[in-house]
């Protein structure tokens, strides 16, 4: 199973997790970091190091953060440099962070990264009503 | 080279930066000048990702920046970043005629004093800032733009 873990400036993230178990139900290994206002990126850092420990073939995490080019963005560019088990991906919303949870189980990380830069494209846009 | 905006960022490039300050700098060019980035190709190419397709980035290393903003005569508006207050005050000793500094985030460490939640200091960030100041250099802190401006030595030496 990947694991997902969000990162965001601010409490987003956690906001997001809950409002995407409004779709999912329970999900297990999702998970979700905050930088707050004066958190120092080394903080932000070694509190990913804590959630990334134990990183195996088995063990592939999917990291989605807000703003690219963002701190959140920039720390956790610093675990998937280099390393194929560990994919960021940024600008995440509901809709995508909801597909990403259910569409995962039983998948490899690039083939549900590309499955979601496609879907991406349909998430935002304007209701023509 | 027209430097539009010069700002102290422990984070140089980042979501303020690329969201608010080079809207607000109408800048064209961002240089980073700094002497770890400037060695490091993998904060490099996190910098270089970081910024907008339309943005020139420059990331030199202390002394290669001073003189290339020297030389530069064109007009081109230009966010100018630093790492730290000591980085700053190099800028300005190498001879740089800059009269105000915005003051972006200087992080929480271990035995630093928290001024503001984006400004934490040291004796030694206190001396270098004052010697920024007694320089002549305006320096304020604000995180973004549209942040109420606040006066960095008043902060510090209260």
């Amino acid at each position: 199973m990947i694991n997902i873990l969000v990162v965001t400036h601010g409490e987003m993230a956690e906001g997001i997790v809950h409002s995407a178990k409004m779709f999912t139900s329970e999900a297990k290994n999702v998970e979700f970091l905050c930088l707050m206002e004066d958190m120092g990126q080394d903080e932000l850092f070694d509190l990913m190091y804590e959630k990334m420990k134990g990183l195996s073939i088995d063990e592939q995490f999917l990291i989605f953060c807000d703003i690219m080019g963002g701190t959140p963005f920039k720390i956790s560019s610093k675990f998937s440099f280099n390393n194929d088990n560990v994919a960021v991906f940024y600008g995440v919303n509901l809709p995508i962070l909801v597909h990403a949870i259910l569409s995962r189980g039983g998948r490899s990380l690039s083939s549900l990264t590309s499955e979601l830069v496609e879907v991406s494209h349909d998430s935002l846009g304007l209701g023509a009503i | 080279m027209n430097i539009t905006v010069f700002r102290i960022d422990e984070r140089l490039i980042h979501g303020q930066i690329v969201t608010s300050w080079i809207a607000y700098a109408n800048a064209n060019r961002i240089i980073v000048a700094d002497d770890k980035a400037a060695n490091d190709e993998f904060q490099k190419t996190l910098l270089q990702m970081a910024t907008p397709k339309t943005i020139e980035l420059q990331i030199l290393g202390m002394d290669e920046a001073i003189r290339t903003i020297k030389e530069d005569t064109s007009d081109t508006k230009t966010l100018l970043l630093v790492r730290g207050p000591k980085e700053a005050l190099q800028m300005i000793e190498g001879g740089l005629d800059l009269n105000e500094i915005n003051v972006g985030n200087i992080n929480m460490k271990k035995g630093k004093t928290k001024i503001l939640g984006n400004l934490w200091i040291d004796d030694e960030d206190v001396r270098n800032l004052n010697k920024i100041h007694e320089a002549g250099v305006a320096l304020e802190v604000r995180t973004v733009p549209n942040e109420r401006s606040q006066d960095v030595i008043k902060l510090i030496s209260k």
